[in-house]
């Protein structure tokens, strides 16, 4: 039968198959591993009773980085040897000041589950290559035992080799199958991180999808509809003045006048919807468009703008200028207000806005809905705004985005 | 009616290019060439070297302001080449560029006029002239942004100065003002005394100043 031949092909090949011996360099090597494995969780415990010190916490956080990067080691391996492909855990968030960093890593949960790691799989990888080992001694001496009906030789070379060869592979391969599981489950991207990293890409893919497609309705409403609307009001005109004169027919220039001036307001209105749309100044990008903001306001603005080299994505792009439009726009209808000033700097990951006026103040974010429905846009992207509105002392606010939605 | 103009038009639409096409035809002027986009509208003015050039800002490949490019590129080939430029939206950036250089026959108007032809075609004859047509729009941007040397305005003078800025004549603003030309005369004087403008024998004093001013103002 061709299921038991099959069965029967890979019983004998096992000794020669390749997954055999990436099995076993695994065990060998994660062996080795589990030395500086041990070390590591030592230097924690070392760290933990000296955490009354200073010197404590500080070892603690090493030994955290050891486990995280041992951890690394651990999943190359079992991608390269086991085949377990497991993703990388999100990095440990960067920190600026050496206080806070230091805070960072010993909350971090990634590196913390590295320790758990580690401390399960040192005894797990001399279990590995040892129980196999031990096993196959047992039964060759059983074998012996039996063929021979003696008890007290010890175990021949042969039947050793014989079994180690056909029954090794599969043991190994058992106890690969749980360092598979181990490294899954313990040194594995956090579910919940994971989770939340594939909803942030799939909604700021949706943003940017959005943006895009904004931005060509724009365009085919741009070059499509309000050039024939032009073209329709123009020819209307021609018309019109064509018919001008003694023998003019009737009321027919009447209903040209009307047709015209019909046609004319739709142009009108089609260009204040696409130029909400889309904000043509933006095709220059951010800082043009602020600028541009700045000088077609009611009220004169000073624009501080650092936004050179400053990697936005359109979706953020549209966002800010929004931000800006509609605070202007506050300014100039609610807060009496003589200037603003308009402050827009880029850093690496986040772009902050300020928008400041020296007006009456006292703008409420519970009671106006303007600025309400500004902090739920922005919180669509993470972003947030903080508003400071004493009474008197005109009114600032301050939003921040992310560069990249 | 004035000479017969020889114009160079670019516009992408096709419609509306046609469209422009015959207007400027059916006032009698002709139409050397008509062409859709601004590579093609620099080689057009090579070779058929018209009197004024009409086109739109935005135009292919970019879709941003091809169209303005291509004609300061012309105007920097023959220098003094009056040009026309139209787009869906006032700009202050482009009233800038366009001002920039030397201020006589330039015009920029909004799309929405090319559907009223009587004043387009005035705008096209006058800045064929070498006169002006600044947009209406476009002039109260400008003006809105050069406030503080406007405090000096009284509201009269500062309407005479919008519809100056948009190329009318005397008589004409006094007839949109309903008022007397001798009036419009006097608030006329009144502006270049405010912006400190002295007179001068040899040049059209009216649209440089104008022109002068109004690039002190987009520019600041």
């Amino acid at each position: 039968m061709d299921g038991t031949r099959a069965v029967a092909g890979r019983l004998l090949r096992a000794p020669v198959a390749r997954r055999t011996w990436a099995d076993l360099l695994h065990h060998v090597l994660a062996l080795l591993l589990a030395v500086p494995g041990v070390a590591c969780v030592l230097l924690l415990l070392a760290g933990a009773a000296l955490s009354v010190t200073l010197l404590g916490l500080p070892l603690v956080a090493l030994a955290l980085g050891c486990a995280r990067r041992l951890a690394r080691v651990h999943r190359a391996l079992a991608r390269r040897l086991l085949g377990v492909a497991v993703e990388e855990p999100q990095p440990r968030p960067r920190s600026t000041s050496p206080l806070r960093g230091l805070g960072a890593a010993l909350s971090d949960a990634t590196a913390w589950r590295s320790v758990g790691f580690v401390l399960v799989q040192a005894p797990l990888a001399f279990v590995g290559l040892y129980a196999p080992g031990l096993l196959v001694a047992v039964l060759a001496e059983t074998v012996q035992r039996w063929s021979t009906g003696r008890d007290d030789s010890a175990p021949g070379l042969l039947p050793l080799l014989v079994l180690a060869a056909f029954l090794g592979p599969w043991l190994l391969r058992a106890v690969a199958l749980l360092d598979g599981v181990l490294v899954r489950v313990m040194i594995g991207p956090d579910p919940l991180a994971t989770d939340a990293a594939r909803l942030r890409r799939s909604r700021s893919a949706a943003l940017e999808g959005s943006a895009a497609e904004v931005r060509a309705i724009e365009r085919d409403l741009h070059d499509g509809t309000q050039a024939r609307l032009t073209a329709i009001a123009l020819h209307v005109d021609m018309a019109r003045s064509q018919l001008r004169g003694p023998d003019a027919p009737g009321r027919a220039v009447e209903l040209l006048d009307v047709a015209h001036t019909t046609t004319v307001q739709a142009i009108t209105e089609l260009r204040t919807i696409v130029r909400r749309i889309h904000p043509p100044a933006l095709d220059d990008g951010l800082g043009p468009a602020l600028t541009a903001l700045a000088e077609q306001s009611a009220l004169p603005v000073r624009t501080e703008l650092h936004l050179v080299g400053a990697r936005l994505s359109p979706a953020i792009e549209t966002m800010a200028y929004f931000c800006v439009t509609e605070l202007v726009a506050n300014a100039t209808r609610h807060a009496e207000a003589g200037e603003v000033l308009v402050r827009v700097a880029a850093g690496r990951r986040r772009l902050r806005i300020l928008v400041r006026d020296d007006g009456r103040g006292g703008a409420d974010p519970a009671r106006g809905s303007g600025l309400r429905g500004l902090a739920d846009r922005v919180a669509t992207v993470d972003g947030t705004v903080r508003v400071r509105s004493a009474p008197g002392t005109g009114t600032s606010v301050r939003v921040e985005l992310p560069v990249r939605a | 009616m004035n000479r017969r103009l020889g114009v160079v038009l670019a516009e992408d639409s096709a419609v509306l290019r046609e469209g422009m096409v015959r207007l400027v035809e059916l006032r009698g002027h002709q139409v050397l060439a008509a062409v859709g986009d601004g590579e093609q509208l620099v080689a057009a003015v090579d070779a058929h070297r018209p009197d004024v050039v009409v086109t739109d800002v935005r135009m292919p490949p970019g879709h941003t302001d091809e169209g303005l490019r291509a004609a300061l590129e012309c105007r920097r080939r023959a220098p003094g080449l009056p040009v026309l430029v139209f787009s869906q939206y006032v700009e202050t950036r482009i009233a800038r560029e366009l001002l920039a250089g030397p201020a006589a026959g330039v015009g920029y108007l909004l799309k929405d006029r090319v559907a009223d032809s009587a004043e387009f075609l005035d705008g096209v004859e006058r800045v064929a002239a070498g006169g002006t047509a600044l947009d209406a729009e476009v002039v109260a941007q400008l003006l809105r942004r050069g406030r503080d040397a406007l405090a000096e305005l009284t509201p009269r003078e500062r309407q005479v100065l919008a519809a100056m800025a948009e190329g009318l004549s005397n008589a004409a603003i006094a007839g949109r003002l309903g008022v007397g030309e001798r009036s419009v005369e006097k608030h006329v004087a009144g502006i270049f005394t405010a912006l400190d403008l002295p007179p001068s024998e040899d040049e059209n004093r009216r649209v440089v100043a104008v022109l002068r001013w109004l690039r002190h103002a987009g520019s600041a």
